[in-house]
């Protein structure tokens, strides 16, 4: 069955009654928060003073297990819920006390930056909570990372971080320890999940990896540790037993919550009328009762198992609940194609199954401290798939299974997961269509497009990983890329470059803050060029360039110590895990230059195209002078109508114009070599640079003044990777395409191009083939991500004001769908303001 | 050695109607005929004129203020001003002192290289779609040195051609062009010289003279009909118009493709301050337009209906 039959997948597209039922239930339900986590976590917490963190960590995440209420829902097949909630946001506290006595305070769980509803939480729950983080908060210990980082900076180098200047941004970036999220608060004290997902351990079963571990205890047994030279290199061997017996401890909760299923669904069954359901019932107990324990035996038992070990990673963090789901065709597809080969599964219940387990998926809710909201939209959890892509023979590896998951997500239409599409040369361009149908009929930007040769080549040119292994690369997180042998944990590092741009434009002084962070380097009112004001701003950047290095090099030695001790982890990691007696975040991996650092920028297109608006306005035209802008740009355009008008109307990038896009590239070729000048400071290999593209663009935006491209104070900066300037690119796709491909993509990882196309101009076969097309020529270009929103601005001003009619309205913001009536007003203006390419 | 103005007033890129594959269509400025359902009415006088875009307009009255020839009113209203036509030399002073840009002139003088240099930037698309670059208006043969140098120098490069024409020219004009053009879009508003007359301003018989042209050379003919209510979507001429198909593509495969009436045009009209007279027409219904494919397909004829 090598052959994929692309219409009899397509014509799968009609929702079953069960997917509709279980979709609408889902659709309706109220989310609620629930404090069970946070009384089993606290709780374990409190007996296990003084063990090793790992340990610590793995029995009171098994304890939340254990102690998870269950729910099957009714039509369900493929099972596993977080709480007994249709719409439960597990939580506890203790990575962010703070943060939730500020929500208990005002009295609610709302969603302060998008508006919407707030989530519901019992009485019983907000009291649980409440003591909860009382413990917690007296327990933050001394903010040891900034203690060093004062140590080696003095005490100004606090003024970069996320809640002051902003000139770094991202997760672990506070000043001040109460507003710390996601672990950073005290991982000394509890450590941290983050376990990654990894289907490795589904496919041998838990009782396997439970063998090795136990074999390994027992050699430790009988032959010692063999804790010898270089000793500081491995783990001391309490350290490693501690591991293993988490090891265990995890393994065992999981198949106990799995059984817990089991027992459950064989009751249901007993007391079913229903025939049929109390087949599937039936079927779903002898599910539960073989998988994650035993290898799958056929395609339902797969799923069922990814469920479960998706969950179970998802269930150990605190708020967010970010996990990937990696290559699903390619683990699935083995499963599919035996079962279909031997008469057992058709293509169509394959589909149903599928989207029972997005059903699922989709299910999990989070709830993000308040710190945390404006970088992402409430929900998000980018359980990414990735699919397709060449393998080591220069072979293209789609399968039915890819075209199943494609089918899948166009019918049940939820924002998360995002298809990743590894595109390539052999690719089927019957498949690209098929691809392109699901993405006009999903409407949300799903699936993503992405250049398999370069995600590859990226890998391969490290020169150390094994070939078969660079080719086995997916997506993970917001626009990250990982290879399967290696856990990717970089990621949250960026540097805001248009905060930089403006010290550059103010001499390296913050008009925000009143404060000189960064170095001289020349008034902008004395510059005679373009270039000069380029060269002040490279300056600023080499400055803050290498200040995030030495910071991540403190940052990261204290990670590496003390967080990051998912006995999970080790679990979805168990062939180098136990190997190395080390949790592969911690070393125990054959790769360490896969989790390397990641520098993330924003706001290229922010200052190219503000260098342009200065070259045109203030050099070439000589419109007005360099201090006149800054005038204008310090007064936020007022008295200024008519330069900011002009400024608005300069060049810009996005449109295949020379005189803006060649600054662009410029700018962005340059912004590459500086930050690429140091190596990462902690495994010296060349690292790697990503423009992230979730929605901190909005949160970028709030510490910045107004800027020469027209932007006015606080509004956002432009979205991620290297869209245009929203609203500026009006010469069509294929133009903004161009232009994008002018800048090389090879350094950076999640340089997204989002592009808007209309259904019009793709309510063709023809007119399909064309997309394809489209999309095959970026690629080819050297373009790197590509994604398709497909909408109508009607349709989007009509959800702007009727939000209740259009609760299935999807968009595309940065890396990752969300729900349009749940993004903050600001982004859905900015959304309905995007340019709709509709010729 | 050319003596046309040289008047374009659009580029249009990934344009997916006109023509096969991805193109880039350059809109001639200037057309003979006057059909009142006419999307593209700053198309129809080769004069560049002024546009107003009246929804970005703050109504400073600056523009009133500063014109030399004192032919701005304002006015309020939706309209919010009035240009009178017959005073403005189109000088420029509005649009340059507009700091909204809600004025602008259409209409440009060009280059062919130009042109060309804008038209070659989409090559990759072009290539692998089977597009090229398309000719449009008004109507190119108003201009016809211009729009041959442009054909030709795109072929010369490489570059598939195709133009969309009223095929209204003497033959001396369409000769000029004939041998750039890979594919005709040919228009075919009317076969009854008194409908086409009356609604077009100008007589039938040139345009099927040309017609007859094309198709004795080696280019791709394919005819188009604007579908308007009333004027030309009665039995009688869409039944004329089979037959003329017929009888075409005994010489050579030729389709027809169906375009129904729409008004996106109708805001370009206020903004050039015309009088747009189709404003009570209703566009046909869907089961409207394969009744009419279906006469051209039950005849063996390729039909193809755009969307609107």
């Amino acid at each position: 069955m090598s052959k994929i039959d692309y219409d009899r997948i397509w014509a799968c597209g009609e929702m079953s009654p069960r997917l509709q039922a279980l979709r609408d239930e889902w659709q309706d339900a109220d989310v609620y928060i629930c404090a069970d986590p946070e009384r089993s976590f606290t709780a374990s917490y409190k007996e296990t003073e003084g063990l090793p963190v790992s340990l610590r960590f793995g029995m009171a995440a098994a304890k939340i297990l254990d102690d998870t209420k269950l729910l099957i829902r009714d039509g369900e097949l493929i099972v596993g819920q977080m709480n007994d909630k249709v719409r439960g946001a597990d939580i506890f506290t203790a990575e962010c006390p703070q943060s939730v006595l500020n929500n208990i305070a005002r009295g609610s769980f709302d969603r302060k930056y998008s508006e919407t509803s707030a989530a519901l939480c019992t009485e019983e729950d907000m009291q649980a909570l409440k003591e909860g983080a009382e413990y917690w908060v007296k327990r933050v210990p001394v903010n040891k990372v900034n203690a060093a980082l004062v140590h080696e900076f003095g005490p100004d180098h606090l003024d970069l971080m996320q809640d002051r200047s902003m000139v770094f941004e991202g997760i672990p970036f506070r000043a001040d320890p109460e507003m710390s999220i996601w672990g950073r608060t005290c991982p000394e004290l509890i450590g941290r999940g983050r376990s990654s997902y990894r289907f490795e351990p589904c496919r041998v079963g838990l009782k396997k990896v439970t063998e090795l571990v136990q074999a390994e205890l027992e050699a430790m047994d009988t032959k010692g540790a063999g804790w010898m030279k270089p000793m500081y290199s491995r783990p001391t061997p309490w350290e490693k037993r501690a591991m293993l017996e988490g090891m265990l401890i995890a393994c065992d909760s999981v198949i106990n919550w799995a059984h817990r299923y089991a027992d459950l669904a064989e009751e249901m069954a007993k007391n079913e009328t229903r025939p049929e359901r109390k087949k599937e019932l039936e079927r779903i107990a002898s599910n539960c009762r073989w998988v994650p324990e035993n290898a799958p035996r056929d395609y339902w038992e797969a799923l069922q198992s990814i469920r479960f070990m998706h969950a179970a990673s998802q269930k150990e963090k605190t708020m967010r609940k970010e996990s990937a789901l990696n290559r699903m065709d390619q683990d699935l597809y083995p499963y599919y194609k035996a079962d279909v080969e031997a008469g057992k599964l058709t293509p169509e219940f394959a589909v149903e199954l599928f989207e029972c387990f997005l059903m699922k998926t989709r299910e999990v809710e989070a709830w993000d401290p308040e710190v945390a909201e404006m970088r992402h939209s409430q929900g998000t959890l980018l359980p990414d798939i990735t699919i397709c892509g060449k393998n080591e023979k220069g072979e293209d590896t789609t399968n039915e299974m890819s075209c199943i998951i494609l089918r899948a997500m166009a019918t049940m239409k939820f924002s998360e997961p995002t298809i990743y599409i590894r595109v390539n040369d052999k690719m089927d361009p019957e498949f690209l269509k098929f691809a392109v149908k699901a993405n006009m009929e999903h409407r949300g930007g799903c699936p993503a497009y992405l250049n398999d040769y370069l995600g590859t080549q990226k890998w391969l040119d490290y020169g150390t990983i094994p070939e078969a292994e660079c080719y086995n690369w997916q997506t993970s997180g917001c626009l990250g890329y990982h290879l399967n042998c290696g856990q990717h944990i970089g990621g949250f590092m960026h540097l805001n470059l248009p905060k930089i741009f403006e010290l550059a434009l103010h001499d390296g002084f913050d008009p925000r803050m009143q404060k000189q962070f960064g170095p001289h380097t020349g008034k902008f009112a004395d510059m005679k060029s373009e270039e000069e004001v380029e060269e002040a701003y490279y300056k600023q950047l080499d400055y803050f360039a290498d200040r995030i290095t030495k910071d991540f090099e403190i940052r990261h030695s204290l990670e590496i110590l003390n967080e990051l001790e998912s006995p999970l982890n080790c679990v979805f990691w168990y062939d180098t895990a136990i190997r190395f007696g080390m949790n592969p975040v911690r070393g125990g991996t054959d790769y360490p230059e896969t989790v390397t650092m990641w520098l993330g920028e924003r706001g290229t297109t922010d200052i190219a195209d503000s260098l342009t608006s200065i070259k045109k306005l203030c050099f070439d035209d000589k419109k007005y002078t360099p201090a006149q802008m800054l005038e204008a740009i310090d007064k936020n355009w007022e008295g200024y109508e008519e330069m900011h008008q002009d400024c608005l109307h300069a060049p810009k990038y996005g449109n295949d114009d020379a005189y803006a896009d060649d600054i662009f590239k410029r700018v962005a070729d340059n912004n590459a070599e500086i930050m690429l000048k140091r190596p990462d400071p902690i495994t010296g290999v060349k690292r790697v640079l990503f423009k992230g593209a979730a929605s901190a663009h909005l949160y970028f935006g709030t510490v910045l003044g107004a800027l020469p491209n027209g932007r006015v104070k606080n509004q956002p900066i432009n979205d991620g990777g290297v869209s245009a300037m929203a609203g500026y690119d009006t010469n069509g796709p294929t133009a903004l395409l161009n232009s994008a491909a002018k800048f090389n993509s090879y350094y950076y990882m999640g340089n997204v191009l989002n592009v808007k196309l209309s259904r019009e101009n793709m309510n063709t076969e023809d007119k399909l083939n064309k997309v394809v097309a489209l999309i095959q020529t970026y690629i080819k270009k050297g373009g790197f991500h590509l994604q398709i929103n497909i909408h109508d601005q009607e349709e989007l001003i009509d959800a702007r004001h009727n939000p209740e009619a259009h609760k299935d309205l999807l968009v595309r913001v940065g890396g990752y769908s969300a729900n349009f009536i749940d993004l903050p007003y600001t982004l859905q203006d900015e959304i309905i303001n995007r340019t709709n390419h509709n010729l | 050695m050319m003596s046309d103005k040289n008047v374009i007033f659009d580029i249009q890129k990934f344009s997916m109607d006109d023509g096969p594959g991805i193109r880039t269509i350059v809109f001639l400025k200037g057309c003979p005929l006057k059909c009142p359902w006419c999307a593209n009415p700053e198309s129809q006088s080769i004069e560049p004129e002024i546009g107003h875009h009246y929804t970005l307009c703050q109504e400073c009255g600056k523009c009133a203020a500063l014109c030399p020839q004192h032919a701005i009113t304002m006015i309020g209203g939706d309209k919010k001003l009035h240009i009178d036509r017959d005073k403005c030399v189109v000088c420029g002073t509005c649009v340059k002192n507009c700091i909204y840009r809600a004025l602008s002139i259409y209409g440009r003088v060009e280059t062919v290289d130009n042109i060309y240099e804008e038209v070659n930037k989409d090559r990759d698309y072009y290539d692998v779609t089977g597009g090229g670059v398309t000719l449009s208006g008004g109507e190119l043969l108003a201009q016809p040195d211009f729009a041959a140098a442009i054909l030709t120098k795109c072929k010369d490069e490489g570059i598939n051609t195709c133009v969309e024409t009223t095929g209204y020219a003497t033959p001396e004009n369409f000769a000029k062009i004939l041998p750039y053009v890979d594919i005709f879009l040919y228009d075919m508003k009317s076969l009854d010289d008194a409908v086409h007359q009356k609604w077009t301003g100008v007589p039938l018989e040139p345009i099927l003279r040309n017609l007859d042209t094309a198709m004795a050379s080696p280019s791709e003919v394919v005819i188009r009909l604007p579908l308007i209510p009333g004027v030309n979507d009665y039995e009688e001429n869409l039944f004329a118009t089979r037959d003329k198909l017929l009888e075409l593509n005994k010489i050579k495969p030729v389709r027809i493709e169906i375009l129904p009436y729409h008004n996106y045009g109708e805001g370009k009209y206020v903004m050039t301050h015309r009088d747009y007279t189709l404003k009570d027409m209703k566009r046909h219904t869907p089961e409207q337009l394969a009744a009419v494919c279906k006469i051209f397909e039950d005849a063996g004829i390729e039909c193809v209906l755009h969307k609107s």
